[in-house]
């Protein structure tokens, strides 16, 4: 029995460190605001892909398919980029931030109204884009 | 010689030989040591050297707004995914990496003539177009297209005296500029640009000062603005 635990636990493991983790954390700022901080295994997005709805998934495929090819490039290509921030705007009334940090793809946004911080991995970004460019229709 | 005075006489030469010997000893293990440390100097300086020619090349855009809100912005990309991105995009104007322009021309100012003529010109000499509302000047110099832009036009339009003109300086070197109209009277071929400038270390682009906005376009091997 507790052969089995440790096995699945190893697996969750090595599942969850296998595309890294999504990181989602949104925080309202008014009075009674609400804040939503959310971990979620990379590989649930990959799984997203199959899960979803083939007629409707293909429909928005056949109209974005030239875009997930340029997302695909960039996304190959931030994978090889060292840290950096590559864009930030700072003003009296917001922040922007968008970085690649361990490999992962960090948008920061501290506005007026809300916090919000939001990590992709970009290895699975990019394995999500190709599953997607792979079942759009070819005709 | 009184025979205190010898024996200080001997201890002295002793100490002197004692001396000379540490001297020589430390001198003699010193030398391989040092020719070491050179040759390793020297190595890491070839390695620098070497990683700084494959260092990844960096565009970095500035943008210092004068208004009461004080934006700033700033993007740091690196060339090789510029180039990329942009070889990928197929879309609008912009076509694999060449970028389709309306006005060829650009307000009467003609580039590729200007361009040919600097080219065959000695450095330091000047191309000077004088315009309604704007001049350039473009100049050779070792190897890099200056361009100096005054623009007026916002002074006319505006009626405003002080702060209205805007003053744009671009450093490019002739074989980027060169590739960057390689293509057809209406294209910009970027992608071809990028590929050249990214074979540079260090380049002052683009300097764009007026009343509104400092912009600042330059690009190198950091991965940050500092």
């Amino acid at each position: 029995m507790i052969g089995k635990i440790l096995l699945g636990l190893t697996l969750t493991t090595a599942v969850v460190l296998k595309d890294g983790i999504i990181e989602i954390n949104v925080q309202e700022k008014h009075e009674g605001g609400s804040h939503v901080h959310l971990y979620l295994p990379a590989t649930v997005a990959t799984l997203g892909v199959h899960l979803a709805p083939q007629e409707r998934l293909r429909e928005h495929l056949r109209r974005e398919g030239e875009h997930l090819a340029i997302a695909r490039t960039a996304l190959s290509e931030l994978e090889k980029v060292s840290d950096a921030v590559l864009v930030e705007v700072e003003s009296a009334r917001e922040h922007v931030r968008v970085a690649v940090h361990s490999g992962n793809f960090i948008v920061d946004v501290n506005d007026a109204n809300d916090t919000v911080h939001i990590s992709v991995p970009v290895r699975a970004a990019r394995k999500v884009v190709e599953d997607l460019q792979a079942d759009v229709p070819t005709t | 010689m009184p025979a205190s005075q010898t024996r200080r006489t001997i201890l002295l030469a002793a100490l002197a030989l004692t001396a000379t010997a540490l001297l020589l000893a430390v001198l003699l293990r010193a030398a391989p040591m040092a020719a070491q440390t050179a040759s390793q100097t020297a190595n890491q300086t070839a390695a620098k050297t070497e990683a700084a020619a494959s260092a990844e090349r960096w565009l970095h855009i500035a943008v210092n707004s004068k208004d009461g809100d004080g934006e700033r912005v700033r993007v740091n990309v690196p060339i090789s995914l510029a180039r990329t991105v942009l070889a990928s995009i197929q879309h609008g104007k912009l076509n694999h990496g060449i970028v389709h322009i309306d006005n060829a021309h650009m307000d009467d100012i003609d580039i590729r003539a200007i361009l040919k003529a600097v080219k065959t010109a000695q450095d330091g000499e000047y191309v000077t177009v004088e315009g309604r509302d704007s001049n350039v000047q473009v100049r050779k110099q070792d190897g890099m297209l200056l361009i100096h832009v005054v623009d007026n036009s916002k002074r006319h339009k505006d009626d405003a005296k002080a702060q209205r003109q805007e003053n744009v300086d671009v450093r490019v070197p002739i074989e980027v500029a060169d590739a960057l109209f390689s293509g057809a009277q209406d294209e910009l071929n970027v992608a071809a640009a990028l590929e050249l400038l990214a074979r540079h270390d260090h380049l002052e682009l683009v300097s764009v000062q007026d009343a509104e906005n400092n912009v600042r376009v330059w690009m190198d091997t950091k991965t940050t603005q500092d």
